[in-house]
């Protein structure tokens, strides 16, 4: 059997049989972007790794719980939610450091890079149920009916916290980076690079 | 902040993400494990299993942590012929007193270390450092599959399901007043070799396994990836490649990390790799230091590897 063609619920169908070869297909299909979420909730690739590991190893071990009626991608997330959340550590605190430029930066670039750097550090002090929201959210392109699915928690809680994650973010920024806050306020957190030059 | 922005910053986090091939890294459990049957087909079955499961977990449990210790019956610890470390030589801050202060969790951590031990002693990949940076001690020896927390004193998780794919330790540091500091050190035992190219991944033997490390005509699979951009220095022993690296974290701060290689005699897992994952205040020379001092563990030492 070629399975390099094989699509995506015969190869479902045939990894419920135990066949393995099958099985690869699908890790190799969504390996990537079971890695980048990960990677997003954990913040750590070693921990990305781990979690992205565990949960297509368990994916498989309890492929025969997988409704093939219903779309394998939410089923996957669920397990790769959970696993990466049991991989993800205590954020620390961290200190407004000096690894972030003053705001009298003079290079436009810099303070581009700043910015993201920012949001970045944000959304990684967000609490796990938040990210994992607005990761599941923004990054990967759930709706909210699906991300309660792979959640487990009602449609109002995840619109609750998507609504409270990022009203979270700006606090973080406002808090500690006041003088991004300023600007967020005045224009768009992603400028046209092109624009910039 | 709009909708738009967001989806730019977590599009820019994720871009950073590791591209590992996890396939190699779970074929062999997936290959020698078939799907789990589905034991609850009808709902109003589903209590009377979860009953049955208690009972199937509590006498799981009486299994496998008897015999770990919880309920220490000495007669079930490493006799002094066994090969293994006696539980009582134990390091100072963990006496048996404190141990059975918690009569429900007393197992100290060289207990724990020495039930890894047994369970790692035909293990040829079984090594540890024994040179720590200032200040890290042994707090945690896990493998990638089910693990537990045996112990309250100490964080230490063990598992009797050992993964021959993958373990790991860490070593935390502990600071009034500071953030806690890990290393975390992972061992990957199943790494191959490939031609450079070769897209059927047909894994290739070479006389010396470590002549692939660095060479541009190979590639190494089924272990933690690095971006080569961030390699700092390659060193070479009589018995190892070490690897340094630089990495940047989401934060901006830097952090170090270290693979070392070791050759295998299995012709189709050549390799293997430790990676050491440190906090950026540990230095370069500390964590080659580390990295240099990896030896096969010595069962009668174990107070080396703390």
């Amino acid at each position: 059997m070629d399975y390099q063609w094989l699509d995506e619920d015969e190869a479902l169908r045939l990894c419920r049989s135990g066949d393995t070869a099958a099985y690869a297909v699908i890790v190799r299909r969504y390996q990537n972007e079971a890695l980048r979420f990960a990677y997003l909730i954990t913040g750590e690739r070693g921990a990305a790794e781990d979690a992205a590991q565990d949960a297509f190893l368990n994916a498989y071990l309890n492929i025969r719980r997988y409704d093939p009626q219903r779309p394998f991608r939410p089923w996957l997330y669920k397990i790769l939610s959970n696993a990466a959340l049991k991989k993800r550590r205590k954020p620390q605190p961290q200190p407004l450091d000096d690894n972030i430029p003053s705001p009298a930066d003079p290079h436009e670039q810099a303070a581009l890079d700043e910015q993201s750097a920012t949001l970045q550090l944000a959304l990684a002090q967000l609490p796990p149920a938040q990210r994992t929201v607005l990761a599941l959210k923004y990054y990967s392109g759930f709706s909210e009916n699906e991300i309660a699915t792979i959640t487990g928690a009602n449609v109002g809680t995840i619109k609750s916290r998507l609504h409270y994650g990022k009203l979270a973010l700006e606090r973080i920024i406002r808090e500690r980076y006041p003088w991004l806050a300023d600007e967020h306020a005045a224009s768009p957190l992603t400028l046209d690079k092109e624009a910039v030059k | 902040m709009n909708d738009e922005q967001i989806k730019d910053s977590l599009r820019n986090l994720a871009a950073t993400a590791p591209r590992t091939d996890i396939w190699p890294r779970i074929s062999g459990q997936v290959e020698s494990q078939p799907p789990r049957p589905v034991f609850w087909t009808h709902l109003r079955l589903r209590p009377v299993l979860v009953g049955l499961n208690v009972v199937a977990i509590a006498a799981l449990l009486f299994i496998t942590i008897g015999p770990l210790g919880l309920v220490n019956p000495p007669a079930q610890r490493p006799g002094p012929n066994s090969g293994i470390a006696n539980p009582t030589t134990q390091p100072a801050g963990l006496s048996p007193t404190q141990a059975n202060t918690e009569p429900f969790y007393p197992v100290p951590l060289t207990y724990t270390l020495v039930k890894f031990a047994q369970i790692m002693a035909y293990e040829p990949n079984f090594r540890l450092p024994t040179a720590l940076p200032s200040g890290y001690k042994l707090s945690e020896i896990s493998v990638s599959m089910v693990s537990r927390v045996i112990s309250g004193t100490s964080t230490v998780t063990l598992t009797e399901e050992l993964s021959r794919y993958g373990w790991y330790v860490e070593y935390q540091k502990n600071t009034p007043g500071q953030d806690q500091q890990i290393i975390r050190l992972h061992v990957s035992s199943h790494v191959g070799i490939v031609r450079a190219g070769d897209t059927l991944r047909r894994s290739v033997t070479l006389p010396n396994p470590l002549d692939a490390v660095g060479n541009p005509s190979y590639e190494i699979f089924g272990g933690y990836t690095s971006d080569s951009d961030r390699l700092t220095a390659r060193y070479r022993r009589a018995d190892r490649i070490i690897e340094l690296y630089h990495d940047v974290r989401l934060d901006r701060s830097q952090n170090r990390y270290a693979f070392v290689y070791f050759a295998n005699q299995d012709a189709q897992h050549s390799l293997t790799q430790f990676s050491i994952y440190a906090p950026e205040n540990v230095s370069d020379a500390e964590l080659l230091k580390m990295a240099d001092s990896i030896e096969r563990v010595d069962p009668n030492h174990l107070e080396r590897y703390q």
